[in-house]
């Protein structure tokens, strides 16, 4: 039998919410407007004075900026082709450990899983090692076979070498999304295209993944806010560089920010690079919506 | 009742985390030989051998004047962020912090963050005792605004077994005999080359410094005009350029830990960086050629030697509450006696006469402490490794990505003319132009 709720109880509810209420409204809520509003001005920690109200003039400046458009461009490179081929590699391993049984499927397991609960600037520093051109594991073995790959010491390969960090660090996650979406499958639909005499590739295109496509689209949302937002093993290994060829927008704007001490322009943005980002996702859901089948 | 509980019990966990608070100047009696006794004071270091020193010896530092000191170390980074914040809400959180002066002094006078120290001094100090350079670099308009604790000069390191073996008697002295010399050494074949500098572009601006002020280039001219696109600073950017044809591959990306990392493995026979990471070049868990290397001056350009200085200070916040004791402690942690004991713990001390103390010289290698002093003298560090500016970082970033152009030997020639221009429109801003 539950009770009404008595008016003392329903004032202890809300004390037992208000720490978090409080707190969200201090550290996320107050962040965000405040940045919100630091875009209209000048404000510059190098110099002292007072934050100059300048309108949209800092969203004028960024819509000119070179530097922040091409950082913006690198981005979506390195998102797209790291969400790509993770996407592609994880489906296809959760779909040969998956649904197989054979021994030491678990090790197997827990050893993919083993880059995603790595501490990012550990991993940054391992990579940096694998990579060196003179001392790297990585550079030996190709020199053995007359190859060299310079990774992070060349713009023209450093954007790569930091997709496949990504690729290695996160093709797991993917992973063990599809394995948690294979799990969920109604066994009628195989029964049934057995009866009717599928094949197995059969049964993998009309019936698996089209019951997956939920669970894909939702991983594939998830990877790419994620590697829009990279900055970590980036800024751990060169900080952006070779000079800024692997300056995606948030190491840009970290170095607008914190080395140079813009603030207001840093917050201009920021606020920029956020719209895009929902533009990206709302475009997503909406294609979500198409993709999904009714069963 | 069992709510009354649950609430008392919220507002006990919630309580103490607003009262942290501050607790100035305290409750101990103050006696004449400790004046400052009962005061509490907030220190901001950064990662080095000087500030780990300090922190040793803060024990006797409460002994000695009663005041107990709140000290952190943070990274470099962290610490320029920390202070712009602080000091940004009126800087009283902060008593002393130490600072690099060719990166911050600009910006933390004209904002009036760092308190004149010309007040305070006395015999004690001995501020004659101290480079001239490093003073000069915490002088700003004829005031003193920090006492210098560390300083760092570029150096040539080499490997004696390596000449040797190639048949090398004299260490190079002009740049030209550098070059020749890094080219006799370079045997890609055996993953053996000549020299090892760095190729990172933001990295390598305080080294190209070093190596172009010895062709009579700087980055302003006396009248505040950037000279950065000149002929003699071409002639420089050429002259880096060709070093780095017998550096390891992948210099690009190699700030000075990629530079010491080669060296010490023994795929370099010659590095320009910094005497203070002398330890990792000779030390025999670090380095393969711990017992064969020689450290040398910065050679002669065509114009002078040259070398920078690149210095740590301590200095006193200027909204600090408690000045005296601020200044107490600056006394004792910058003092002969802490100098010393930090120099014998690796730290290069910016005093004169800790170079000439026999504990100092028993923990350097004697050709190393030759080439400090040598490069300390004013005639050849007569500049900082950044320009004098308060966007000193900013300048560093935009000139960064000029020589990641160059040093990959593509066309530089206009960025450098746009990216003068562009410095020295933060120049004309941040002197008010």
């Amino acid at each position: 039998m539950k009770k009404p709720l008595s008016s003392s109880d329903r004032i202890a509810q809300y004390l037992f919410i208000a720490p978090m209420v409080a707190f969200l409204l201090f550290m996320v809520a107050y962040p965000i407007f405040y940045i919100l509003r630091i875009g209209f001005y000048e404000y510059s920690l190098s110099i002292s004075r007072d934050m100059d109200w300048v309108g949209l003039e800092n969203y004028s400046y960024a819509l000119t900026d070179k530097s922040f458009w091409m950082a913006g461009w690198r981005t979506l490179v390195f998102a797209f082709w790291a969400v790509l081929i993770e996407t592609f590699l994880g489906v296809a391993l959760a779909l040969f450990i998956g649904n197989r049984d054979f021994l030491g499927r678990n090790v197997v397991k827990t050893g993919f899983l083993m880059p995603l609960v790595a501490t990012p600037v550990a991993v940054a520093l391992t990579w940096k090692l694998l990579y060196d051109n003179n001392f790297g594991i990585i550079n030996h073995l190709l020199r053995k076979i007359g190859l060299s790959y310079p990774a992070v010491s060349s713009v023209d390969t450093v954007l790569s070498a930091y997709i496949i960090i990504d690729i290695w660090q996160w093709t797991p996650f993917v992973m063990l999304m599809v394995i948690a979406g294979l799990s969920t499958l109604p066994a009628e639909c195989y029964e049934a295209a057995m009866i009717d005499g599928a094949s197995r590739f059969q049964i993998l295109r009309r019936v698996t993944l089209p019951l997956l496509s939920p669970t894909i689209m939702m991983t594939l949302a998830l990877r790419i806010v994620d590697a829009l937002k990279v900055f970590d093993v980036i800024y751990a290994i060169t900080g952006g560089g070779p000079g800024t060829s692997a300056e995606t927008i948030n190491i840009f704007l970290y170095k607008e920010a914190f080395t140079n001490f813009r603030f207001g322009r840093a917050s201009a943005y920021i606020i920029i690079f956020c719209l895009l980002i929902m533009v990206v996702v709302f475009g997503f859901s909406w294609l979500q919506k198409r993709v999904e089948v009714d069963y | 009742m069992r709510k009354v509980i649950c609430l008392l019990l919220i507002i006990c966990m919630v309580v103490p985390v607003f009262a942290g608070g501050s607790s100035e100047s305290g409750s101990a009696a103050a006696s004449p030989d400790k004046p400052y006794a009962g005061t509490h004071l907030t220190v901001l270091g950064f990662s080095a051998t000087v500030c780990t020193a300090v922190q040793d010896k803060l024990d006797e530092f409460y002994d000695q004047t009663g005041i107990t000191v709140d000290y952190e170390q943070l990274s470099n980074n962290e610490l320029n962020n920390r202070l712009a914040v602080t000091m940004a809400a009126g800087g009283s959180d902060v008593d002393v912090f130490y600072c690099q002066p060719t990166v911050s002094i600009g910006q933390y006078t004209a904002n009036g963050w760092v308190e004149p120290l010309d007040g305070y001094l006395d015999e004690e100090v001995d501020i004659d005792d101290f480079m001239d350079i490093a003073v000069n670099q915490v002088s700003v308009g004829g005031k003193l605004y920090g006492i210098p604790v560390f300083n760092e000069h570029y150096v040539l390191y080499y490997n004696k077994e390596m000449f040797e073996e190639a048949g090398i008697e004299k260490v190079p002295t002009t740049y030209d005999e550098l070059l020749e010399t890094a080219a006799l050494l370079t045997d890609a074949s055996k993953n053996v080359y000549g020299i090892t500098m760095r190729g990172d572009g933001y990295g390598s601006v305080p080294t190209w410094i070093s190596v172009a002020r010895s062709y009579g280039a700087d980055y302003f001219d006396e009248n505040g005009s950037c000279t950065l696109n000149s002929p003699e600073s071409i002639e420089s950017i050429e002259m880096y350029k060709s070093l780095l044809a017998y550096c390891p591959p992948g210099y690009l990306s190699k700030g000075w830990d990629g530079t010491s990392n080669d060296f010490a493995q023994g795929l370099a026979a010659m590095r320009i960086d910094c005497d203070t990471q002398y330890v990792y070049a000779v030390n025999p868990d670090s380095s393969v050629v711990y017992d064969k290397v020689g450290f040398a001056p910065l050679p002669y350009g065509p114009v002078k030697a040259s070398s920078i200085e690149s210095g740590w200070a301590m200095c006193m916040s200027a909204g600090s509450l408690s000045k005296g004791a601020a200044w107490e402690f600056i006394k004792w942690a910058t003092g002969k006696e802490m100098d010393v004991y930090a120099a014998t713990q690796g730290n290069f001390s910016a005093r004169v006469s800790t170079w000439s103390d026999p504990a100092v010289l028993e923990t350097y290698p004697e050709d190393l402490a030759a080439a400090v002093l040598s490069s300390s003298d004013p005639a050849v560090s007569d500049g900082n490794s950044l320009p004098d500016m308060i966007h000193a970082s900013e300048a560093r970033n935009i000139l960064g990505e000029v020589f990641t152009l160059a040093w990959q030997g593509k066309e530089y020639r206009a960025a450098l003319d746009e990216a003068t221009a562009e410095i020295q429109e933060l120049y004309n801003e941040d002197m008010g132009l």
